[in-house]
């Protein structure tokens, strides 16, 4: 295990976990969306009393259901970005391979075994251009996803307000609340992880 | 690429396969996971070309760094050729595979990873809660080749034996079994090259008390498939390539 651990991994896998690990996120939105649906009950059977705190459920909602899309977003683009990786890493070692029988030949390198050279040494960077493009992108979308998230966090705030004039609601809505803010917040620590994993390359 | 829980007990047996995105001309393979807390059994993770998607699969079941160990019944590419790929991804597993092919495998490349040779009469596995046995399968269709047998979830990973060539969009398990035999039938013919083989393996197998058999291409055994596949293998005469050349000579 401590050889894993002081190892450096490769990119490609890196951006494998992080695909893995929105796998979580997903179930963490789907419960966002659970929590706003019992939220909307509550709401409807507190009638009047629940009037400010009805539409909150409908923002809950919302960003319950537009977090399972960006998740599913990030998970194509990191499964991608995985993919690319991988051929980006088989290019380079057909481009290291091709020198290191450079050095074997020694002079008088034959043009055809140089050319062979310069063509994998084009092909390696179209891979690693297009790899860094869709990094970027993944990047792109984790930042998106926090966004919403401290957005949501936002949203929790108002209800948790919003709950105090529900009278006998107030626990339930509360709950609900809470539930959203805890959600939000294991989202963003597991965004936060995956950011971390792709800063260190 | 598809994932099914086969098993799942204080540990979980995970398929995989039936790749919708793999590259046309390459053979739909099976690969199987044997979850067990921080100790993961990967069992022939399969080609170079299915690597991607196989890593990607895995990681929405494991943490990387709790697959501690790979087997591979043999060497064939679509076995195995990922092995270079996977000794940067998992540097820290060991794998296990037949002692005979050691130096064959290695040209897939197995700088980090530890290679366990299995003995020619088998060997066992121990992870967390899961036994495992690598049961040998000789001959079928490798010179060095081994079978993986697991007497609480009751499944034998069988290798190639079994298997049967479909498009990837068919299904998961064995429903009719005799239609099935017309997918298994060549392949059964052409690559097992010996029925001394054959019926050794099959004599070894019918000890065992099996509910899943489980191969490297096609559909899984259920239930009473199982030893309807087993009599079906018994009565198959194998390794006709040489008498179809002796039957032209003769012609
Ligand atoms: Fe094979
Ligand atoms: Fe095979």
């Amino acid at each position: 295990m401590e050889k894993y651990n002081t190892y450096k991994r490769p990119f490609f896998v890196s951006a494998a976990t992080v695909a893995g690990n929105l796998v979580s996120v997903m179930h963490i939105a789907k419960e966002i969306s659970l929590a706003a649906k019992n939220a909307k009950a509550i709401a409807e059977r507190a009638g009047e009393k629940a009037n400010g705190f009805r539409p909150i459920t409908d923002y809950i909602d919302e960003m319950g259901y537009e977090t399972m899309s960006l998740v599913n977003a990030i998970n194509k683009e990191a499964l991608e970005v995985s993919r690319i990786a991988v051929n980006e890493l088989r290019a380079k070692e057909v481009y290291q391979k091709l020198l290191s029988a450079k050095e074997y030949i020694g002079e008088d390198v034959p043009v055809s075994v140089e050319k062979l050279i310069q063509e994998a040494s084009e092909r390696l960077s179209e891979h690693t251009i297009e790899l860094e493009k869709d990094k970027a992108r993944l990047i792109h979308l984790l930042e998106e996803i926090k966004n919403q998230m401290r957005a949501s966090a936002v949203i929790s705030t108002c209800s948790r307000v919003e709950a105090t004039q529900a009278e006998e609601y107030e626990t339930s809505l509360q709950v609900v609340s809470e539930n959203v803010d805890a959600a939000s917040k294991k989202i963003t620590m597991i965004v936060n992880d995956c950011d971390d994993l792709l800063a260190h390359h | 690429m598809k994932d099914t829980i086969l098993f799942d007990d204080g540990y979980k047996w995970i398929f995989f396969g039936r790749d919708a995105d793999k590259p046309e001309k390459i053979i739909d393979t099976n690969q199987y996971l044997v979850k067990d807390g921080n100790r993961c059994l990967l069992l022939d993770p399969g080609g170079i070309e299915t690597f991607s998607a196989m890593l990607a699969s895995v990681t929405r079941h494991v943490r990387l760094e709790d697959i501690t160990e790979i087997f591979a019944s043999h060497q064939d590419p679509d076995i195995i050729s990922s092995l270079g790929l996977w000794d940067k991804a998992l540097p820290h597993t060991r794998l296990h595979a037949p002692w005979l092919w050691e130096g064959f495998i290695r040209h897939f490349g197995c700088n980090n990873i530890q290679y366990v040779g299995i003995p020619d009469e088998g060997s066992e596995l121990v992870l967390n809660k899961t036994k495992l046995v690598f049961i040998p399968a000789h001959y079928l269709h490798a010179s060095g080749n081994y079978h993986v047998y697991d007497a609480k979830a009751k499944i034998l990973m069988s290798g190639d034996v079994g298997a049967a060539l479909e498009p990837p969009e068919s299904g998961m398990f064995v429903e009719d079994f005799k239609a099935h035999t017309e997918n298994m039938t060549l392949f059964h013919q052409r690559w097992m090259p010996s029925n001394e083989a054959k019926n050794d393996w099959i004599a070894r197998v019918r000890k065992l008390d099996i509910d899943m058999m489980a191969p490297q291409h096609g559909r899984i055994f259920k239930g009473d498939d199982v030893k309807r596949f087993l009599d079906w293998f018994e009565a198959l005469d194998v390794g006709i390539a040489i008498k179809k050349l002796d039957e032209a000579k003769a012609a």
